[in-house]
């Protein structure tokens, strides 16, 4: 279903997930919503559960939030995981890294801003804080 | 709401086997069997007595523990998913009604590296992967998967509830403090050595800010109990513990990491619907049991319990905190985890904290004994996706 997209086979995909995963190969965040009340569906789904229209689509957002909570994870090395609140899309939690910075610069309610890492060969959603992101700073993945 | 069952269906024994951290050597399905041989024996009772079986998913299967038992005849059986308590509510509504007339319920840990990462070490068999499942109720494992599968869960929502709530590590370190404490004194538990709060504050972190004592304490061990009706359990040479409310949990986003904020979980509606069917109040509990997984869901319990506000709980364990013992009494009276929990006596899925509410209602805890034991409240579970809560008493 999926081995045209480098990197999905492990992720183990479904028929809800694929346009998601299909805009993270284009590097475009992808977030379903239901076209007939406007309600925002992510993790995805093919259904709205506010209305129960199957009139379902993504779109795709910018990637601005904040972060909601977060943890340091101390293996392999100590990473900043988040759980981020995308602005544009009420309702709508992303949970991924926190890359570019230190564990001790990461608080909640910070902005953060959508980057893309590398995982197998797939672009996958990762953030940077908003203040002191460098755009020449090297990409550093958990 | 209504509760037909309140009182009807009665636990009239339980077993145990050694929590063991390294070195076992029985399986996951010959622990379940050891434990129940003890429950049945405890119960007066034998293989003949018993037409029902209650397992967890993705243990001893109650086909492995009939067989192992010599159960000649059973007319119900079910697997549902930890933690104990669940399965103890499903032999309890089958026991009310008809389904079976005499239920085992038992819960079987064997420590994996899909639980405890070191375990690999003790024993290379030990060393199989997390089965992925997508029937279970984290089913939205494959968007952390690139990212090799990290939850925030517990630790993330323990971060966000000391922001929102303006508390330090303080009272997380007292429930790890008393639980500990409580472990010291019963024999069975896995961690018995006390620690003090400054242990606690310089402890190794896990999950930043989870350190080590805040997480259960990964055992080899199982339990079980026998449950049958209020009629029979009279003719048995035991005290029953008659069941008298019970409740599950659950909101619609209740997967771990996707709750809407932090006061809108299952646990919530678990607690809040367990009390409707109650005849009993917080102000008459002898002994609490809320469950500890992690430190920050015993928290929780007692905000849902009604035993402080909503972000009250640091406070509360702070004023209830005996500093000469090195424990809480809610009230100056009521226990927390008399037997250690699962932070310290092992983790078992709330299935010791049943046991040990049983073992103290039946006043046959030994040294640990309650000097009043007649009822026991238990909130078994986490926040989001399994919690349940349930009152015994004798």
């Amino acid at each position: 279903m999926n081995t045209e997209i480098a990197g999905l086979a492990d992720i183990a995909p479904d028929y809800d997930s694929m346009p998601y995963w299909r805009g993270c190969a284009e590097r475009r965040l992808l977030i379903a919503r239901c076209q007939s009340c406007g309600h925002w569906i992510h993790y995805p789904r093919q259904t709205c559960p506010k209305c129960w229209s199957e009139a379902v689509e993504v779109e795709e957002v910018a990637g601005n939030g904040t972060i909601y909570t977060y943890v340091v994870f101390d293996h392999p090395d100590p990473y900043v995981f988040a759980r981020i609140e995308l602005t544009e899309c009420p309702g709508v939690i992303i949970m991924a890294p926190i890359c570019d910075c230190s564990p001790s610069e990461v608080a909640i309610g910070m902005a953060v801003q959508l980057m893309w890492i590398d995982k197998n060969g797939l672009p996958v959603p990762a953030f940077r804080l908003v203040s002191g992101a460098l755009e020449d700073d090297p990409i550093v993945a958990p | 709401m209504r509760n037909p069952i309140k009182d009807q269906v009665a636990i009239v024994g339980v077993g145990t086997t050694d929590y063991v951290r390294t070195g076992g050597t029985k399986s996951q399905g010959q622990l379940a069997v050891d434990a129940c041989m003890t429950a049945v024996r405890d119960a007066g009772l034998s293989a003949k007595d018993i037409d029902g079986l209650a397992g967890a998913t993705h243990e001893a299967s109650p086909q492995y523990v009939q067989e192992g038992l010599g159960i000649p005849e059973a007319t119900w059986w079910t697997t549902t998913p930890v933690p104990f308590s669940l399965l103890l509510t499903d032999a309890i509504n089958a026991v009310y009604a008809g389904a079976c007339t005499t239920a085992l319920v038992y819960q079987s840990k064997l420590r994996t590296v899909a639980t405890s990462s070191s375990a690999s070490a003790f024993d290379p068999l030990r060393s199989a992967p997390d089965p992925q499942n997508l029937a279970d109720p984290h089913f939205h494992k494959q968007f952390t998967r690139p990212y090799g599968g990290p939850q925030l869960a517990y630790a993330g929502y323990m971060r966000r509830y000391m922001y929102e709530y303006g508390v330090d590590r303080q009272p997380f370190a007292l429930v790890a403090v008393n639980n500990r404490t409580n472990a010291s004194e019963n024999p069975h538990a896995a961690l018995r050595k006390r620690i003090t709060t400054d242990e606690y504050m310089a402890a190794r972190m896990v999950r930043d800010p989870m350190c080590v004592f805040d997480m259960d304490y990964i055992v080899d061990g199982a339990d079980a109990v026998v449950v049958t009706t209020a009629e029979r359990a009279i003719d048995l040479h035991r005290n029953p513990v008659y069941v008298h409310a019970v409740a599950y949990g659950g909101y619609q986003h209740a997967e771990n990491d996707s709750y809407t904020d932090l006061e809108t979980v299952g646990q919530a509606i678990a607690a809040r619907t367990m009390w409707s069917k109650s005849d009993f109040g917080p102000n008459d509990v002898d002994v609490l049991f809320p469950y500890d997984g992690f430190s920050i869901i015993v928290l929780r319990w007692l905000e849902n319990f009604g035993y402080c506000s909503i972000g009250e709980a640091g406070s509360l364990l702070q004023d209830a905190w005996i500093e000469s013992e090195q424990r809480v009494r809610l009230g100056g009276k009521i226990p927390l985890n008399p037997h250690g929990g699962s932070l310290s006596e092992g983790a078992t899925q709330g299935a010791g904290h049943v046991r040990e509410a049983v073992t103290q209602l039946q006043g046959r805890a030994g040294a640990r004994q309650l000097p009043v034991a007649n009822v026991a409240l238990l909130g078994i579970g986490g926040l989001f996706n399994n919690s349940s809560a349930l009152i015994l008493r004798t």
